[in-house]
């Protein structure tokens, strides 16, 4: 590990210059990390917050959002068996076998590392991103936000999807919006630990690679960030969890994902976040998809207080093949707000994305899932399916489906339902002595099922599973 | 208390209109009680009542089982005391395996079943052999233990793994709501001969059927005729074979004094 030993007295509360310049010297950091960073802090303010009347945030206002009070950064782990001090919801991790590799991030920084032989010995690299940059600087440094998510660009701004939700042109756009820039300027500024997983050309990995990020410090906030690239004909599975420790105080989390597939590659990513609910969890999230590459892209979300993600998939190659599958799971207050964008730049290219929620108590949903087709992208396919299931009268979802399509020859779709667990499904289940609760718990359970059976390693799944499992215990239907 | 389910005056609305216009019918443990009659006399709506779905509103009469009114209980209550209702049109709950379907309703039931409601929770081995044999009784794929309930399945399908729950979960009372619609020859002999695997004295069986045609596999030992929410006559399995022959026309020209009032 890069990290030197920063005192917490060192590490004042709240984003500045002087924090990043504080940031990159305690991680001995070349000088062209640090001028980027300094590049992104110097966007982030130019930047404003967003406002409510921001056409991407009017369904998430930021007034109660605190950025004052969080620690932009925590000094590393030393000494001390991270894989023994993990919580009970990533404990599984620590004994399986069936991955081929794991990292552990523990607040700002990477803890625990393992590969299997065989893939180092083939190239794979799989490592903290501290590590990355010191170990692999050319690569990190060609890839590392230049081209998949940027902080330079504001990728929504110029995106005016024609048809809204009642099929209707809705005029106008996202007009001057902030997009996620704000949170991609901020995260570049601070990001901190992360993973780094390299595939050379032609290396199949077979078992699936896990990456865990886990944070307990007070106040901390979090900038974990994903730089995965597969070379040609590379095939790889990764599965990243998140969680963190139950505390008072909000806490804020800023998340970026990039997945760069060169020709030929596939690769089967998993996001599933599971934070503590006083997290306020920003994750911007891009795959670059170059020719006849295959990508399943999942994402769970059932924990923060509210997240709020963009996920951005490019396909920049033909003949590629995206699988976008999401499911998320609201409880108590908590709010999920979540753009995709099917972002079909040349043609002969398939999209297909499936996002199931349930939401129970007085939690809150919106998806909007943008298909955008070049004029230059004939022959595309894109698909989208957005289902939600509605376990109180007090829970609301908003399922937004926006096309933009100015190709001619292309086959689009999409679908949206919002409800509560019909009643002749529950009918049927408590016919056969199966109580009310049960029952809904089976249907909850069977709804995410296909989804959950995509996840590659089973002890990941059983989690998941217990995790709904524990979401619908607490409930008892107002039917 | 008697083994037996006691229908008496049962009136039913659904959706504000009246479906079941005073029916009374005694069915006892060992007993096959055949309904017949046309559609949209109230053969489904009956079905349902007894199940208990919410939407069939009983406005006048009561049921009773072993002595007990079912009208309060939930149909999953009334599941666990004996009571199965075979669908005519069983629902698809994608994601949901048979297996883990019919063990968590096979638990419920045992728990009921179980003395003083102590748990006797079925062992997945246990379990296991129990369900291949029925699936093999009904000469079903053991693939389908695995398979996401009804979801995808064919009309056949659906309504031999009606039967196989029924076989697991082994019922007191069961309704089979037109169980034989929708199944070719073969299919029919196989769900038959499953059900009369079943039969004994300690089932009583309701079964609702449009056709004669299942009469000729599972003896009945009463028929009943509903017409426009009553029975128009009762009798032995010859009135079976005798609609047959005359159809249901003729029932509705019969005098009131004629008619039977189940037994």
């Amino acid at each position: 590990m890069v990290d030197q030993v920063v005192s917490s007295k060192q590490v004042q509360a709240g984003f500045s210059r002087n924090a990043i310049e504080l940031l990159s010297q305690s991680k001995q950091e070349p000088e062209w990390v640090r001028a980027r960073r300094l590049e992104a802090w110097h966007l982030y303010e130019e930047t404003p917050m967003p406002p409510p009347t921001d056409e991407l945030w009017r369904r998430t206002p930021l007034q109660d959002l605190n950025l004052a009070s969080v620690v932009p950064y925590a000094p590393p782990l030393i000494g001390g068996d991270i894989l023994r001090a993990l919580p009970p919801k990533l404990a599984h991790a620590a004994n399986n076998t069936s991955a081929g590799g794991l990292l552990v991030q523990y607040n700002s920084s990477g803890a625990y590392e393992r590969l299997a032989d065989e893939l180092k010995q083939r190239g794979v690299i799989f490592c903290d991103l501290d590590s990355a940059i010191r170990d692999h600087p050319a690569l990190v440094r060609e890839y590392l936000m230049t081209r998949a998510v940027t902080f330079t660009e504001n990728r929504y701004s110029s995106a005016k999807p024609a048809i809204g939700k009642t099929g209707k042109h809705e005029g106008g756009g996202y007009g001057d919006t902030i997009g996620d820039l704000k949170f991609t300027t901020l995260h570049g500024a601070f990001f901190s630990g992360g993973t780094f997983l390299y595939v050379p050309r032609g290396v199949v990995v077979d078992l699936p690679l896990q990456s865990l990020t886990y944070f307990d410090e007070p106040n901390l906030a979090v900038f974990a960030h994903s730089l995965i690239i597969l070379e040609e004909g590379a095939s790889v599975k990764l599965i990243e969890e998140y969680a963190s420790k139950e505390t008072e105080a909000q806490r804020f989390s800023s998340g970026a994902v990039e997945l760069i597939l060169k020709p030929g590659s596939s690769l089967q990513y998993f996001h599933l976040q599971d934070f503590a609910r006083n997290v306020w969890h920003f994750t911007s999230q891009t795959a670059l998809l170059e020719r006849d590459t295959s990508l399943t892209w999942l994402t769970g979300t059932l924990g923060s207080q509210m997240t709020k993600a963009f996920l951005d998939c490019k396909m920049i190659g033909t003949g590629t093949n995206a699988s976008l599958l999401g499911f998320f799971f609201g409880d108590g207050q908590q709010h999920f707000d979540q753009h995709t964008f099917q972002n079909h730049i040349v043609g002969h290219s398939t999209s297909d994305l499936l996002y199931k929620g349930a939401l129970k108590d007085k939690a809150y949903s919106a998806f909007r899932g943008l298909i955008r087709v070049n004029p230059e992208a004939q022959r595309s396919d894109a698909y989208q399916a957005n289902r939600n299931v509605l376990l109180s009268q007090h829970s609301h979802a908003d399922s937004i489906p926006e096309l933009e399509i100015e190709a001619n020859d292309v086959r689009c779709t999409h679908g949206a339902t919002v409800g509560p667990i019909d009643p002749d499904q529950l009918f049927y289940l408590m016919a056969r002595g199966i109580d009310q609760g049960e029952a809904e718990r089976l249907i909850v359970e069977g709804f995410f099922d296909p989804l959950m059976q995509k996840v590659p390693l089973e002890p990941v799944r059983d989690e998941l599973a217990s995790a709904i499992r524990a979401k619908m215990g607490s409930w008892k239907s107002s039917l | 208390m008697a083994d037996e389910l006691s229908i008496r005056n049962l009136h039913v609305q659904v959706e504000g209109k009246e479906i079941l216009k005073g029916l009374d019918l005694i069915v006892r443990h060992g007993e096959v009680h055949a309904i017949m009659g046309p559609n949209g006399s109230g053969k489904s709506t009956l079905a349902n009542t007894l199940a208990g779905h919410p939407k069939y509103v009983v406005t006048d009469g009561e049921i009773l089982y072993k002595g007990e009114s079912v009208l309060a209980w939930k149909p999953d209550e009334r599941a666990r005391r004996g009571i199965f209702l075979a669908f005519q049109y069983p629902m698809a709950i994608p994601g949901v395996t048979v297996a883990n379907f019919l063990r968590t309703a096979l638990n419920a039931r045992r728990k009921a079943v179980g003395s003083n409601g102590a748990a006797k929770a079925v062992s997945i081995p246990e379990f296991r052999k129990l369900m291949l044999q029925r699936m093999e009784m009904l000469k079903l794929d053991p693939t389908f233990a695995a398979r996401y309930l009804n979801d995808g399945f064919s009309g056949g399908e659906k309504k031999r793994v009606e039967i196989l729950q029924m076989a697991v979960l082994n019922p007191e009372m069961a309704i089979l709501d037109e169980t034989d619609s929708g199944l070719d020859i073969d299919a029919l002999r196989i769900v038959s001969e499953g059900v009369n695997a079943l039969r004994g004295p300690q089932l009583g069986v309701l079964l609702i059927t449009h056709y004669q045609r299942i009469l000729n596999y599972i003896k009945p030992d009463f028929v009943h005729v509903l017409v426009n929410g009553k029975f128009a006559i009762s009798g032995g399995p010859e009135l079976a074979l005798q609609l047959e022959e005359k159809g249901y026309d003729w029932l509705k020209e019969i005098s009131p004094e004629e008619m039977g009032t189940g037994k």
